[in-house]
This record gives structure tokens, sequence and C-alpha cells, in this order.
């Protein structure tokens, strides 16, 4: 049984007006089996991020590097090894737990408490680091939300729906003030002036951390490129905010991260894959993804209302 | 669970006991707002942050540090990070930023640095550490032209 979806009935009639009430935009109805499924989500990226980050390099930290962030400052100088790997190791368990749907009022905040911890040591060897912030922040909403781990139920409510959106607008925030910020701090010209191919030449001098610096110079040395690479990472965060409001340009949005933060892999070296799966784990349609996915798995098939 | 919540839905798929609580509104306000505060008023206070990614422009003007050590006869050549106790971290992560540490973090720095090395056995009496400016290389293999450099630090008997 498929029952009509309230987001996607009254999507076409929305005026412009209602679609950016504050209220609609922070409250909308959601179904109970999507919040489930973005909690479930939410907690896997944890586990991997928790699992792929090597707490033996962060142990070796001399104390005079030692910069932590206003969050950790109580702390003297990095924890032992053993501490560090102990906090990884509760942290993936918790994480892992999280997604079995064992204690998740418990073991989701433990796994997010873990990647705090973690993530603020990293922050602590002297420079701001963005990779794992998506993430964190919107977990937050989910420290306090409903717990429901019923991928079948499609029972729909505000109740339900509200830590989703927190989740969706705070991602929003970030991609929409990583532009502001350019432009406020540079201006037009970040696209129109030669940035982009100074970015590019700076990330090909030896020893580059990109896996072959072939596509990087190939930018650098074609200035239309670099322009029209950089309008495209501008256009992206300024307009990231529309897939809150509208859900049809969610894929898009999905599609344009994920090229976004490979094409930085590829051409710079820098590793944001946490940041793809945690938009793609808060915009997917996990109702349509359920849906398709209930046909093979019939422990996620929708019960209907 | 599933059972109990069927009973509790309206016709058109919404649940009739499911308005958002008061905390939870003034909580979903209240963060999002928190993230704009940070924003706006250019604040880092991870993970709060104000989410300046590449906004700077860059030119063909490298700008970074370099250590410099003097020998006791006086030469003075580059610091050699590699092969010093955890180099690649105090070059990569610290080095870039010293400017921006208290005065005092700094001199303290700069006389570790100073220990460690003679600690290896280099030739070394003291550190020299200048901001330069070097022209950034267009992918061609050479190393970029020293544009201009300033001498910002000094410790031991360089100073």
């Amino acid at each position: 049984v498929t029952s009509p979806t309230v987001e996607q009935t009254s999507t076409g009639r929305r005026s412009w007006l209602e679609a950016l009430n504050p209220d609609r935009a922070l409250f909308s109805p959601s179904s109970e089996r999507r919040l489930a499924a973005v909690r479930t989500g939410l907690a896997a990226v944890l586990a991997l991020r928790l699992l792929f980050r090597s707490v033996s390099l962060l142990s070796h930290t001399p104390d005079i590097a030692f910069q932590p962030p206003p969050l950790l400052d109580w702390l003297g100088g990095m924890p032992p090894f053993g501490v560090l790997l102990a906090i990884q190791i509760v942290g993936v368990a918790a994480a892992v737990a999280a997604v079995l749907g064992r204690r998740p009022r418990i073991t989701f905040p433990v796994a997010w408490m873990a990647l705090l911890f973690l993530g603020g040591l990293k922050v602590a060897l002297g420079k701001i680091l963005h990779n794992d912030v998506p993430l964190l922040l919107c977990c937050v909403p989910f420290l306090i939300a409903p717990v429901t781990t019923d991928l079948r139920s499609r029972v729909r409510s505000e109740r339900f729906g509200w830590p989703v959106r927190v989740a969706m607008i705070t991602i929003a925030v970030g991609y929409w003030a990583a532009g502001y910020q350019k432009l406020q701090i540079s201006g037009i010209d970040w696209v129109t002036g030669s940035n982009m191919r100074w970015v590019m030449y700076a990330a090909a001098v030896p020893p580059s951390r990109a896996p072959s610096t072939a596509l990087t110079l190939f930018i650098a040395d074609n200035a239309w490129l670099a322009h029209l690479v950089a309008g495209s990472i501008l256009l992206l965060e300024l307009a990231f905010p529309l897939a809150v409001v509208f859900r049809r340009l969610r894929p898009y949005a999905i599609a344009g991260v994920a090229a976004l933060h490979i094409g930085t892999w590829l051409t710079l070296g820098l590793d944001y894959w946490g940041w793809v799966l945690t938009v793609f784990v808060v915009f997917a349609n996990w109702d349509w993804l359920l849906d398709h996915l209930g046909e093979r798995y019939p422990r996620w098939r929708s019960e209907g209302v | 669970m599933a059972a109990a919540t069927r009973r509790e839905v309206e016709p058109d798929g919404t649940s009739a006991h499911g308005r958002v609580p008061w905390w939870a509104r003034v909580f979903a306000y209240g963060f999002v707002a928190l993230l704009l505060v940070f924003v706006f008023r250019d604040q880092e206070w991870w993970p709060l942050t104000s989410w300046h990614l590449f906004s700077h422009v860059r030119s063909d003007i490298a700008r970074s540090y370099e250590v410099r050590s003097v020998g006791r006869d006086g030469s003075v050549r580059p610091l050699r990070f590699a092969g010093l106790p955890n180099g690649a971290q105090l070059e990569n992560r610290l080095l870039p930023h010293i400017g921006t540490l208290p005065a005092a973090r700094q001199r303290s720095t700069c006389d570790t640095w100073l220990k460690l090395a003679q600690q290896r056995g280099d030739d070394v009496v003291g550190l020299r550490i200048y901001a330069v400016q070097r022209k950034l290389p267009r992918g061609d293999g050479k190393p970029g032209a020293l544009v201009a450099q300033q001498l910002r630090l000094a410790c031991g008997e360089a100073s």
C-alpha cells in the first residue's frame, strides 16, 4: 500500500513564500522509517570515520605541537596511544551497535562523542579541519530526537521530521557559508581571477598529496577550465539551500557534492569522503530507496498505514 | 510498535500524536541560529565553525615559513625536519601556523627545535625562522624563486 506523502502532494502547490517559511522548513512531517534510516546511516558514517583514522600517528604529537580547540582545552597534552585506541574501539563498537539498532539512545551518543574527541585531537595539531564537521553537527539533533529503528513504518509526523530537517539545514548552512565566505573575503575575483589556477599549481608542488598531478596541472594550464571549475564550485555552494526547499533538486545536490569532493581528492589530494556520505544519508529519498530495497529484503518492506 | 502507531494515524498518513514538543522547537531554532552566528561573526569554536574553505584568493606567490640553522662557523643552511622526532608533523602542521602562536610559545617552539637538532648531532648553535615569499612553480619541477624574506624569530646564538 502506498500512501500519498504530505511533502510529495504539497510541493507542487506550495508557493515560494510558503516554501521559505522557517517553521515549514524546520518542522515538515516525515516518515518514521526515514528518521530511522537517517539515524542508521549517520551511525554507519560515524563507524567508518572512527575506523579509518590513525590514532597511532595522533599519539606521536609532541607537546609543543599540541594546540587543542577550546572544547579540549582541559587536556594538558595528547593522551597516550592506549587511551586513544580504547576510545576508537569503543566508538566503533558503539556506532556498529547503533547501526544494528541496539540501544541507540546510548550507543549513538557514545559513538558521536568518540568522534568528537578524536576529531578534536586532530584539530589540536594546529589547523582547523572540517573533515568531520558536517557529520558531527548533523548528528546533534539525533542525540535528542525520538528513537526509532523501524525501517518499515510509513507513519508521518512533524515529530519524526524535525531532526532530519535540522540536519539538512545544517549541511545547507555549511555549503552556503563556504560560498558566502569566498565572496565576502575575495569577491567575484575568486572565480574570474587566476585563483583556481594557483590553487592547482600549489597543489602540484612536490610532494603533492594528489594521487596524480596530471589532472591538477591540466586544470591549472587551461584558464577557461579553471574558471569553469571555480564558478561551478561557487554556484553549488551558494545554491545548496535550495535543495532543502525543493526536494526535486536533492539528487542533483547529492551528485554535485560527490563531483566536488571526488574532484577535490583527485586534484588536491584532500579527503572529504565523510562529507559525501553525510550529504547522501541526510538528503537521500529514503522512502523511495526503502521501497525498492524492500522488494529484495522483506525486513525493509513497508507496512503501509 | 508498528501496530500501536497504525491506530494513531490519520487518513492522510500523518500521526495525530506527532506534534513537535516545545523544547524541540527551541532547540531547532537555537541550533540553526548558533550555526549562523558563527558564520556572520567569523568565529571558530570547533566543531562550530565559520566555514572558511579556500576563501582567500591565491596568487603566484606562495607565503610560508622556513627554518634555517646557524652552525658554529656561522654557516647558514635549511633545518632538516626529516629525522627529527615527529619531524613531518612539526614541518607540515606546526611550522605553517607558527606566526599565529603567542610570542612566548613561538620562542619556546624555536628553543625546542634547536634542542632536538642538537640532540640529533647537527652542527647548530642557533635557529632563524623567516617568513618567505616564493614564486609558485608551474609544474615544471623547478623550485620557486625567492621573492622576499623577513626574519621573524631567532633563538640560541642566532638571536
